[in-house]
């Protein structure tokens, strides 16, 4: 079954002029490639765009690949560099505003309304919303080096290893990022800890 | 919770309390806009993929000669090739230069070589017409001065040259070389040759490094082609004019040395031998190196020409002293001699 295969594999077969091939490659990495983009730029819209970007590149580029290079470090290094390239092209725009929606939604609230208040929560669906409102803006508010090392390993899974040949750093600066990305969300969610507690 | 194979995290309860956080936040699914777009790329890049694996050999090895690393590898050897090449040609340019300067330097010697055989063609023709003893000792054919120069090798008649030249020419010739120290030597063929202990001489001096004409190269003390030895026909001929000529100790200077090629000195004047005594000709007499008798004679006859009268009598005193026939000859027959000789002089030498 060519859905069993390994990603190198079905990129060896799509070089073949193989295209169900390149399907199996996109259902298998759609997804992860785009919650990580969407979480490194923060918006959906150009998360969408830049998902396109990246597959489309893997496409292009396909003649080039070697069976020896891991697919999912090649596919997020392209997708890392859209994303750093996207950030760069936005940073006259440093801050979120606080009135702005925080996602193109119409039933999405705006950074004010995550900002806890002094009443607290009055369901657990309201806490793990503000909980998880707060942790995105926590993840945000990291440095584009720390952010790109803490998505790739607490939400993809990556080995440090790996990160780092995505990155393009030593394995040991890789570390050293995530350790100051985690002590920096410590210190951003540490007056959320009792609602953290509290979090299914 | 995800759990890395080189996990090396400091889960403490705060860290895992945050983690579950963002581990319960859920995966947004993109929507399907632009994926129609991306599989019809997708499906049409795949067709370019299968043709170009379908495209002929020479395509594929053209394809890939294209590539940066095939490409690189040609421009080095290219550029190793290229250097090989300028280096074999460099060296073929020197050994070319090499041989052509060995070969120019060859024919500067046998160039000279021919000019001084031209030179001393005449005078040994002129020195067996004036010796009728040399005339029978070398039997005709001119010795050639290479052979004379090796010494012990027997004089052999290499040049036979059955020119008959012009007296005139030669008696031309003959003013013309008298400011030199034109020394002689006897064929070195004492023993081997009956025509070494005739009068018949050649003229080494010519294969000396004379000085050389227009841009003349010296063969030096190697020598010339053919194992001729000029300078030590030099060496052996050098010390008798002196000797004869200029100096009266030189009768008892040392043998020159055989291989020591010496420089040609300014000749000196025929004035110098006036101050000689009469006692330094009787004394090369019983000498290893006597001047030759036409040389005596030729250099009475320019003194003659150039009107230095007491040298004229003295050169034909010794010339009377070794040979009358020749003195009867060549000396007393001679007008510009005559005119410096007392008029008695032939009379009470007979």
């Amino acid at each position: 079954m060519i859905t069993d295969q390994a990603d190198e594999d079905l990129m060896v077969l799509y070089q073949k002029g193989e295209v169900r091939a390149f399907e199996v490659l996109l259902s298998r990495h759609r997804r992860p490639v785009y919650n990580f983009i969407l979480r490194f730029v923060g918006d959906k819209e150009t998360a969408e765009d830049l998902l396109q970007e990246a597959f489309m590149r893997v496409i292009k580029g396909a003649e080039a690949y070697k069976r020896q290079a891991k697919f999912t470090t090649w596919l997020y290094t392209i997708a890392r560099n859209l994303c750093v390239d996207q950030t760069r092209r936005r940073k006259h725009r440093k801050h979120a505003s606080l009135d702005a929606p925080m996602d193109s939604s119409e039933e999405s609230g705006t950074l004010m309304d995550v900002i806890p208040g002094n009443e607290m929560a009055s369901d657990r669906k309201s806490v793990n919303k503000q909980l998880h409102e707060t942790m995105q803006l926590a993840i945000a508010a990291l440095s584009d080096e720390q952010r790109e090392v803490f998505l790739m390993r607490e939400f993809l899974d990556m080995p440090f290893k790996q990160i780092a040949d995505v990155v393009g750093v030593p394995e040991n600066t890789v570390k050293s990022r995530m350790r100051y990305a985690l002590e920096k969300l410590r210190l951003e969610l540490d007056e959320y800890k009792d609602l953290a507690k509290a979090a299914p | 919770m995800t759990s890395a194979g080189d996990d090396d995290r400091d889960d403490d309860a705060q860290l895992r309390q945050l983690r579950a956080v963002w581990v319960s936040m859920r995966d947004e699914e993109p929507s399907d806009r632009g994926l129609a777009s991306l599989m019809a790329a997708a499906r049409e890049k795949a067709s370019e993929l299968e043709h170009a694996g379908q495209s002929s050999w020479w395509q594929r090895v053209l394809a890939s000669l294209r590539r940066p690393p095939v490409l690189a590898l040609a421009t080095v050897t290219v550029l190793l090739g290229g250097a090989l090449i300028l280096t074999q040609r460099r060296a073929d340019m020197k050994a070319d230069a090499t041989a052509t300067s060995e070969s120019s330097a060859d024919k500067n010697v046998v160039e000279r070589s021919d000019r001084e055989r031209d030179e001393s063609v005449p005078d040994a023709r002129r020195a067996g017409a004036g010796s009728p003893a040399a005339a029978a000792g070398s039997g005709a054919p001119t010795a050639d001065t290479g052979a004379a120069t090796t010494g012990s090798a027997p004089v052999e008649p290499t040049l036979a040259r059955p020119t008959v030249e012009d007296p005139e020419v030669v008696t031309e010739k003959a003013p013309r070389r008298d400011p030199r120290p034109t020394p002689k030597l006897k064929a070195p063929t004492t023993a081997s040759t009956p025509t070494a202990k005739a009068e018949f001489s050649v003229r080494p001096d010519d294969d000396a490094p004379a000085p050389a004409p227009a841009g003349g190269s010296e063969a030096g003390p190697r020598g010339g082609m053919g194992g001729s030895s000029p300078p030590l026909a030099i060496a052996q001929d050098e010390a008798p004019v002196r000797s004869d000529s200029v100096t009266s100790n030189a009768g008892v200077a040392p043998p020159p040395k055989p291989k020591k090629p010496i420089a040609r000195t300014a000749p000196p004047s025929i004035e110098g031998e006036d101050r000689q005594t009469t006692k330094d000709a009787s004394a090369k007499d019983g000498g290893k190196t006597q001047p030759t008798l036409e040389e005596l004679v030729k250099q009475c006859e320019t003194a003659a020409t150039r009107g230095d009268c007491p040298a004229v009598r003295v050169l034909a005193q010794r010339i009377l002293t070794r040979s009358p026939a020749v003195y009867k000859s060549r000396v007393a027959t001679h007008a510009a001699i005559k005119r410096c000789l007392p008029s008695t002089a032939p009379n009470a030498m007979e």
